[in-house]
């Protein structure tokens, strides 16, 4: 969908007072829903719901051998697939850029030991460790796609359980985990040092967050920004315009604020989940 | 990522003799120890030091516009070719594509790398071309594809800096037209200690904490590149996590630091005019 | 005039008002006349303006736009066209050849509708032609 230089001005005109095209002010964000341990086969499972954004996340954790140079630590891959259904375009290889560049922010973001800590993910030094694969899959694409991601993968993260691994038996080269047989007895993921992106995008003179789809096209420039607790995990600059120092500065402490707030909120929502609850859309 | 079987692998079990000379290299916290108390660096530099550069345009005959650049040890060859239909388009757009490509080489690195871009080389080309883009007047070559590449062939820390340094050389070499000379540079952070210019042994030393009694340190790595006639950043990434108020004092250093580039640029693209001139004079 | 005056891209050349107009190789930002190219100032006198132009010391780059007259060589005809690879543009030589179109109404001036493509042009010919005005379908 591409607008017409007199919708560009409307937009524009909007963000200057502060009264976006849905009513909204320059920080607020679109309704969101979110659920949790919905895919039944993945050891975690979120599902997030931004307006007209659908993102799905399945975690899946697999055994496997630990890097050479990094013995202690565990693996984390993120893998995105645009879907045909988000639109049309993403048919056959054509979102494999945007897939691309969101699984790649995903691991610069994931990436320092602060924000999350790999060597919780090792079973045996050197031998074994887990290996987490999420797998993100865009539903619909409703503008603002970096925040609906690294929420729902943060909620799928937190949602997911590894099971305990009760002893091991060495025998010469071979190795043999004791997994625990209860369905039940597992461990939860340290996901309270998660970044959250936010991507903030500069309209005329002023900076705003979460732009839908007409708003992302008014754009002259965005960054995407992952908070992690208090500091950035990452910050990208993303779309076709170049940015001047203060508006780099301005944006970068725009998303800080925005991204703690979002965080907090995603807090209060995945502590009111209880397990066991009969509501979503694949049960 | 895939199998290459167009090439013949070597065997698949292989590892680098440098992990089993563990007990001789000194850990991280040593190193940063050391750089401490020196106050200086390895070579000699101070901490916010950019190293030398050496600049040449024109070393690639086949390619429309070329560059090649050492910073010391880290060696980039960048190249760029005349703009060319894009392949698999049937629509029209009003502006012209930018294609960079950015890879190591397999002897660049100390760990060897393989012929296949793996997920660094792919991140590092996107934010070469989201450097790029801003730089090169795209409407003038609608419809259009120029094509740049950037080999590195000895990594000794901010290589991608050094790339698209060069690229903006090659490019004016090239005479594709651009909006500014575009100049990059990467820092380091580690706790308090900041590094301009980073090699590859502090790149490797800022992209990780140390690990000892003080929480919540920083450490990352900044890679920024500006326009510097018109003051705009065409491009930035943070990786690692850095507070807020460390992040707003690097960009200040980064600005200056790109701007002490300028001169060196300006004395390379002005040789080569020259020596262009007198050899078509002579002619 | 003899003296050389070198210029890069982004280097401000001067301000843009009614003596001097931005013209080949310049852009204009804010008031001001800024150069594209790395290369040489040329100041170019035209119906009382002066006009701003950067030449690029190597060869330009030059692309086929609108209104250029290009030299091109048919490789394949059918019924409706005729496609071309576009050889020459102007007077400068392409060092790759791109791709186009010449369709059946634009053969010729008179009589459009009873062009025959085959009669006109074989494959190997080369041609003089005008690059026509693209209409922009969304």
């Amino acid at each position: 969908m591409s607008l017409c230089e007199a919708e560009k001005t409307f937009v524009l005109h909007g963000v200057e007072e502060n009264f976006r095209l849905d009513g909204r002010e320059r920080e607020d964000y679109r309704p969101m829903e979110l659920e949790t341990d919905i895919v039944l086969h993945a050891f975690g499972s979120a599902r997030l719901r931004l307006a007209n954004t659908d993102v799905l996340v399945a975690v899946k954790i697999e055994i496997d051998v630990p890097f050479p140079e990094r013995s202690k630590e565990g693996k984390l891959e993120f893998f995105v697939d645009c879907s045909a259904n988000a639109t049309p375009d993403f048919e056959g290889r054509g979102g494999e850029d945007l897939a691309v560049e969101i699984a790649n922010t995903l691991s610069s973001a994931y990436r320092s030991k602060h924000a999350f800590d790999l060597t919780k993910l090792c079973i045996l030094k050197g031998k074994k460790c887990w290996k987490v694969y999420v797998d993100i899959l865009l539903l619909e694409c409703g503008g603002n796609l970096f925040d609906a991601v690294s929420l729902a993968v943060k909620a799928a993260l937190w949602n997911t359980q590894v099971p305990k691994v009760h002893g091991v038996n060495i025998d010469g080269n071979n190795i043999e985990l004791n997994v625990s047989e209860e369905l039940y007895d597992c461990d939860r993921l340290d996901v309270k040092n998660a970044p959250v992106m936010v991507t903030v995008c500069k309209i005329g003179e002023k900076c705003i967050v979460d732009p839908s789809v007409a708003e992302e096209q008014c754009s002259v420039g965005s960054i995407v920004v992952a908070v992690s607790g208090d500091k950035f995990s990452t910050v990208l600059q993303t779309g076709t315009g170049s940015l001047h120092p203060a508006t780099l500065m301005e944006s970068l402490k725009l998303g800080h604020r925005v991204a703690q707030r979002l965080d907090e909120a995603l807090w209060a929502t995945l502590r009111q989940i209880k397990p066991g609850q009969d509501v979503g859309f694949l049960k | 990522m895939p199998l290459d079987h167009k090439r013949i692998n070597g065997p698949d079990e292989t590892l680098p003799y440098s992990l089993f000379a563990k007990q001789s290299t000194p850990s991280w916290n040593q190193i940063f120890k050391e750089l401490q108390k020196e106050g200086k660096r390895s070579d000699a530099r101070g901490f916010l030091d950019h190293r030398k550069v050496f600049l040449k345009t024109g070393i690639v005959s086949q390619a429309k516009g070329s560059a090649y650049i050492e910073l010391d040890n880290s060696k980039v060859i960048v190249s760029v070719f005349d703009p060319h239909e894009i392949p698999n388009r049937q629509d029209y757009s009003l502006k012209g594509e930018i294609y960079c490509e950015f890879k190591f080489a397999p002897f660049s690195c100390k760990k060897r790398r393989l012929h296949q871009k793996d997920n660094e080389e792919n991140q590092y080309s996107a934010i070469m071309k989201q450097a790029l883009e801003s730089t090169v007047c795209r409407h003038e070559f609608p419809n259009f594809q120029v094509d740049i590449y950037a080999l590195v062939l000895h990594n000794d820390g901010s290589c991608l800096s050094a790339a698209i340094t060069a690229a903006g050389i090659a490019l004016s070499h090239a005479g594709v037209p651009m909006y500014d000379i575009i100049t990059s540079v990467t820092l380091g952070i580690q706790k308090d200690m900041i590094l301009l210019d980073p090699n590859v042994l502090e790149q490797s030393l800022c992209s990780g904490p140390i690990l000892d009694d003080t929480k919540n340190s920083d450490h990352g790595i900044v890679v920024i590149s500006i326009l510097n006639n018109h003051n705009q950043i065409s491009q930035f990434y943070q990786s690692g996590m850095i507070s807020l108020e460390k992040l707003n004092q690097t960009v200040e250093l980064l600005q200056k630091a790109c701007s002490d580039l300028v001169p060196l640029i300006q004395k390379c693209l002005v040789k080569h005019v020259i020596k262009t001139l007198k050899s078509s004079g002579e002619g | 005039m003899t003296e050389l005056r070198i210029c890069l891209p982004g280097q401000r050349l001067c301000l843009s008002d009614k003596v001097y107009t931005s013209g080949q190789g310049t852009y204009e930002r804010q008031g001001y006349i800024y150069s594209q190219l790395t290369g040489c100032l040329d100041i170019v006198e035209k119906d009382n303006v002066k006009v701003v132009e950067v030449h690029s010391s190597g060869e330009q780059t030059v692309v086929p736009g609108q209104g250029d007259i290009i030299t091109a060589q048919v490789y394949i005809i059918t019924q409706q066209y005729a496609k071309c690879n576009i050889k020459c543009v102007g007077d400068t030589v392409l060092r790759r050849p791109f791709r186009a179109v010449l369709r059946r109404e634009d053969v010729r001036a008179t009589e459009k509708d009873r062009v025959e493509i085959y009669k006109s042009f074989r494959p190997g010919d080369i041609i003089l032609a005008r690059v026509a005005e693209r209409s922009i379908t969304d």
